[in-house]
């Protein structure tokens, strides 16, 4: 019985379906199988930032409405990992195409069959993100250390816990410690103090996401990204919930520690490989 | 340019150590999400509303078709307003409370419609409380306000000072009808309450003889 995560985060640009790519490619570098789920019917980029796209043939409103034989058809292998696979999103419809009980019952379906499901949830709160939860047992919440941002998890935040969606984990992009440091910057601290939830991983402003877009390959197989090493460690968390990675937030306080850490110099937010 | 304002702002310490602009974003954040989490849940304001209806009503009668509650927000706070206007006040008040439901005193004043105080029954969660049947235009109700003691209060929701009334409505419960609807009364409440609560001491024990 696998576990089906959805990526969401309420405001659009804020890394959802970078970070769904990287999970994704790093859980299944981990050898785990795993499938992703492009949600974002009508404007789908998932395929894109794989560099699946060319491979597209049925996609995830095909799978619902029945045109190809059974889900197997419409998944895309990867090219670079034999347990990785793709459900792309219909390009030519919208979100309408799909609703929450037919997504529901298809998560049932891929959770027999994988050890992953991650979903690439739209922006939004309509329709389009109500069928990317609803068949999560998971979600994690991507914000960026800036106030829409945050202010937008916020709302998701209470939308999933209208669904019975408890305990979703908080992923911050983008976080630029040297602002942090300045103070110019919202902390790791003052965002989890804001929304309350717990912290699965902090992803350093890093100028090699754009440069992994760019050619369609995760950054988690890049090992001098300091953001493909943040990556990493959230792919051990999901693994291993108890996984001891540097940016655990601790009873003496995460501040205390981003400080020790900083001071060392070892490393971004002391993230290490281990 | 940037530079030369961040080079006066260190000269003047306007950064410094308590906060840049990430210390600004985190106290702003923290106040519009408390007025986001309260207008996203307009059930958790409207129990509140017939909770405190409750316990008011065990002390004084209260005109709840009258009453209007919000979070307002001035500046670097955000209070739990409420202005809930008095009619009389009660006299053998705890052994009433003890009942359940809050008693209904008999009205110093028959002018209010009698089905206008059903909506201090108590309301289960979640439920939209009865309408208050009658609203009489907004001139005769001035005129009412005017002999009408009042009860006042403004709780800040940090721990912070109580602001002063503020004159803007605070726009929670957008497009319900029930919302609305007592809105239409706001003007004169507000005005009579602004004056009381300049010189409210006193006012609300002698607020039952004044009325008979």
């Amino acid at each position: 019985m696998g576990k089906v995560i959805v990526i969401t985060s309420g405001k659009g640009g804020v890394g959802k379906t970078t970070a769904s790519a990287n999970i994704g490619a790093g859980l299944a570098r981990e050898g785990k199988k795993v499938v992703l789920i492009d949600a974002d019917i009508g404007l789908r980029n998932l395929d894109l930032v794989m560099g699946l796209e060319n491979r597209i043939v049925f996609d995830l409103v095909d799978v619902v409405e029945k045109k190809c034989r059974s889900f197997r058809q419409a998944l895309i292998k990867d090219k670079r990992f034999a347990n990785l696979f793709l459900l792309p999103a219909a390009q030519s419809r919208d979100k309408n195409a799909v609703q929450p009980d037919q997504m529901k019952k298809l998560c049932d379906t891929l959770r027999d069959n994988f050890d992953f499901v991650i979903i690439d949830c739209p922006a939004g709160i309509e329709l389009g993100f109500q069928n990317a939860i609803a068949g999560a047992d998971e979600a994690i919440i991507v914000t960026n250390p800036e106030v829409s941002s945050v202010r937008d998890a916020d709302r998701v935040i209470g939308l999933l816990e209208a669904e019975d969606k408890t305990n979703p984990r908080l992923l911050i992009n983008r976080m630029r410690e040297n602002l942090v440091k300045k103070k110019q910057m919202l902390g790791v601290d003052a965002v989890t103090e804001i929304l309350g939830i717990d912290i699965i991983g902090i992803i350093p402003e890093d100028e090699k996401v754009l440069f992994s877009s760019n050619k369609g390959e995760p950054l988690v197989m890049d090992d001098s990204s300091r953001a493909g090493k943040a990556y990493r460690s959230v792919v051990r968390r999901l693994i291993d919930p108890n996984a001891t990675i540097e940016l655990q937030i601790e009873e003496n306080g995460l501040w205390a520690k981003l400080k020790r850490i900083f001071a060392g110099g070892n490393g971004v937010f002391g993230f290490k490989a281990q | 340019m940037f530079d030369i304002m961040e080079f006066l702002n260190r000269i003047f310490k306007k950064n410094g150590n308590n906060g840049g602009s990430g210390e600004e974003a985190k106290e702003r954040l923290k106040l519009v999400l408390i007025s986001d989490r309260a207008t996203v849940a307009p059930h958790v304001m409207e129990s509140l509303k017939e909770e405190l209806i409750q316990v008011i009503s065990r002390y004084m009668t209260i005109d709840t078709s009258m009453m209007e509650m919000g979070l307002e927000r001035k500046g670097k706070e955000v209070a739990l307003a409420a202005n809930i206007p008095v009619i009389g006040m009660k006299r053998n008040n705890r052994k009433e409370s003890m009942e359940g439901a809050p008693p209904i005193a008999s009205k110093p004043e028959p002018a209010k419609p009698a089905a206008k105080q059903e909506t201090v029954k108590p309301v289960p969660k979640a439920e939209k409380p009865a309408k208050p049947p009658v609203v009489k235009p907004v001139v005769e109700e001035i005129e009412e306000e005017e002999e009408k003691p009042a009860f006042k209060q403004t709780v800040p929701v940090k721990n912070e000072p109580a602001p002063p009334a503020m004159e803007q409505d605070s726009d929670e419960d957008e497009g319900d009808d029930d919302a609305s609807r007592s809105r239409k009364g706001k003007k004169g409440g507000r005005r009579y309450l602004a004056r009381t609560s300049t010189s409210n001491s006193g006012r609300r024990t002698s607020s039952s003889r004044r009325r008979s």
